[in-house]
């Protein structure tokens, strides 16, 4: 079941913005990393954010996360300034073997979650056991991250988020370090895990075909300093298939389309 | 194989006893130098009386007392120093000044302060382990990934949670390095003390058998120092390797 409509039935309330990033600028130094970006995240969203090294993604998704405080502007979360991180917004980064503790073990790390949110330890053998199945790593609970290979680290990482039962998950370019086998798992996964969850992902990637294989939107950011060049609706049947999507003639106009904003063709 | 280890450890201080044994019996060699099977009959002797023991364990309680309170009030200084970057900047001078001191310097002063006994033993030792220590902390807290921290602050831990959860296992290789080095220092200082000002312990046997002419006795606690240097590193090394198992996957 991979399907999410503007009625969200989990809720059964019309969706709303969750995440609104208003007139956002940076600034280091003299230098400005971002120039007024501007536009919200409807509640049940999957937004790509796309656009070359350089352009910002990362401090964007920082400033989503309250990990980083705009210069201009600011990040809202349902009508409140986001300062600083918020529970219910999780952030996925891509080092997975530097977000991972690697004194404790994959169990260990998800607890981590549970611990922040103050769940009562009786509660916490269930909870990582349903997560742990979710994510595929049923066999995996006891080992030291150092111990498991990128794509099964990166899963821990995304269990550990998901302990947090945000309601917007921030990714910050979290398959851009895997080979492309495992990648594409790992989004069929994602995608899997938003459908069945009353989840908003934002989804950063440098990767246009993964923007779109993902999103219900696409944000383009142009670089020097980062600016929003276009926001695309992805007009695209879910579920998803690897062979099928990739190949429909919408996925390849849009991506002719976003190869020519970032090439500069 | 563990026994041909021993076997081959055991060649070379046997080599040198026998020798030794030899030259003493032919009075090539000074009466202040015993001779091995002296040693080895007042070895025995202290170990069927029960005195070494009692010395070993005096020694030993004193050295563990100011490695722990040494390396706890260590451990919380360095945290706080290599998280709190103004408190660097402010005490770091004069730590370094403080640390410049060679420990057993400052036996004359304690012993002003404390008097004769296991409280300025334990000071001593306190003091001296209490710099490596600090050291290591600082430099384990300072070599932490941000990223660690970072993921900290997105899971909204506390202040105090963060040092706990993040900040001391994140550093505690080092630590635990520290503790060590401390370990070596403690035995040092603690029998140091107990030959110049504290009348207890090995050290305190090993200065009253050499000023009552037993250089026998005094070889012998000296052994039994050995082993009990060795038997802590020997522990320690275990346990560290019990405890960070997880580096080494």
């Amino acid at each position: 079941m991979q399907q999410k409509t503007l009625f969200d039935t989990a809720h059964g309330v019309l969706a709303h913005t969750v995440l609104d990033v208003r007139n956002v600028g940076v600034t280091y130094g003299s230098r400005e990393v971002m120039h007024d970006v501007s536009f919200s995240v409807t509640q049940g969203d999957f937004i790509s954010i796309v656009g070359p090294s350089g352009c910002g993604k990362t401090t964007l998704l920082r400033a989503m996360a309250g990990l980083t405080t705009p210069t201009t502007g600011s990040v809202r979360f349902k009508d409140r300034d986001i300062g600083e991180p918020h529970a219910e917004v999780a952030v996925v980064f891509q080092d997975y073997t530097r977000a991972l503790l690697p004194w404790r073990t994959v169990s260990g790390n998800i607890a981590l979650a549970l611990e922040a949110r103050r769940i009562p330890r009786t509660e916490h053998a269930g909870r990582i056991a349903a997560l742990l199945g979710r994510v595929g790593l049923a066999n995996y609970a006891d080992h030291f991250p150092k111990a498991l290979s990128g794509g099964l680290q990166q899963r821990v990482q995304i269990a550990r988020a998901l302990a947090q039962e945000p309601e917007v998950l921030l990714m910050d370019e979290p398959f851009g370090a895997l080979d492309a086998m495992t990648r594409q798992r790992l989004q069929d996964e994602i995608l899997d895990i938003w459908s069945t969850t009353p989840t908003t992902v934002v989804f950063i990637t440098h990767d246009l075909e993964e923007a779109i294989y993902l999103g219900d939107r696409i944000i383009v950011l142009e670089s020097d300093p980062g600016r929003i060049g276009a926001d695309i609706r992805v007009e695209l049947p879910r579920p998803r298939n690897q062979l099928t999507t990739r190949e429909d003639e919408r996925f390849l106009a849009i991506r002719h389309r976003l190869f020519g904003l970032l090439s500069g063709v | 194989m563990i026994w041909r280890a021993a076997a081959r450890a055991a060649l070379l201080p046997l080599a040198v006893f026998a020798i030794w044994e030899a030259f003493a019996r032919a009075h090539a060699l000074p009466d202040s130098l015993s001779r091995p099977t002296a040693i080895a009959a007042a070895l025995g002797g202290e170990l069927l009386d029960g005195s070494l023991f009692a010395m070993a364990g005096q020694t030993l309680v004193a050295a563990t007392a100011g490695w722990l309170l040494g390396g706890a009030l260590a451990i919380a200084a360095g945290i706080a120093i290599g998280t709190i970057p103004a408190l660097r900047l402010t005490v770091g001078p004069a730590l370094e000044l403080m640390r410049s001191v060679p420990p057993v310097a400052l036996i004359p002063i304690a012993l002003l302060a404390f008097g004769l006994g296991p409280k300025l033993e334990i000071f001593m030792v306190a003091f001296s382990v209490f710099w490596p220590v600090i050291i290591f902390t600082a430099s384990g807290v300072g070599a932490i990934d941000p990223r660690v921290l970072e993921v900290a602050r997105a899971l909204r831990f506390s202040p105090l949670a963060r040092v706990l959860h993040f900040v001391l296992p994140a550093a505690s290789e080092r630590i635990a390095v520290g503790l060590r080095v401390g370990a070596g220092i403690a035995l040092v200082v603690a029998v140091t003390t107990e030959i110049i000002a504290n009348p207890s312990g090995i050290g305190y046997g090993i200065a009253f058998s050499a000023t009552t002419l037993r250089p026998d006795q005094t070889f012998a606690d000296l052994l039994a120092l050995a082993v009990v240097g060795f038997a802590i590193n020997a522990a320690l090394v275990g346990g560290e390797r019990r405890l960070f198992a997880w580096a080494r996957t």
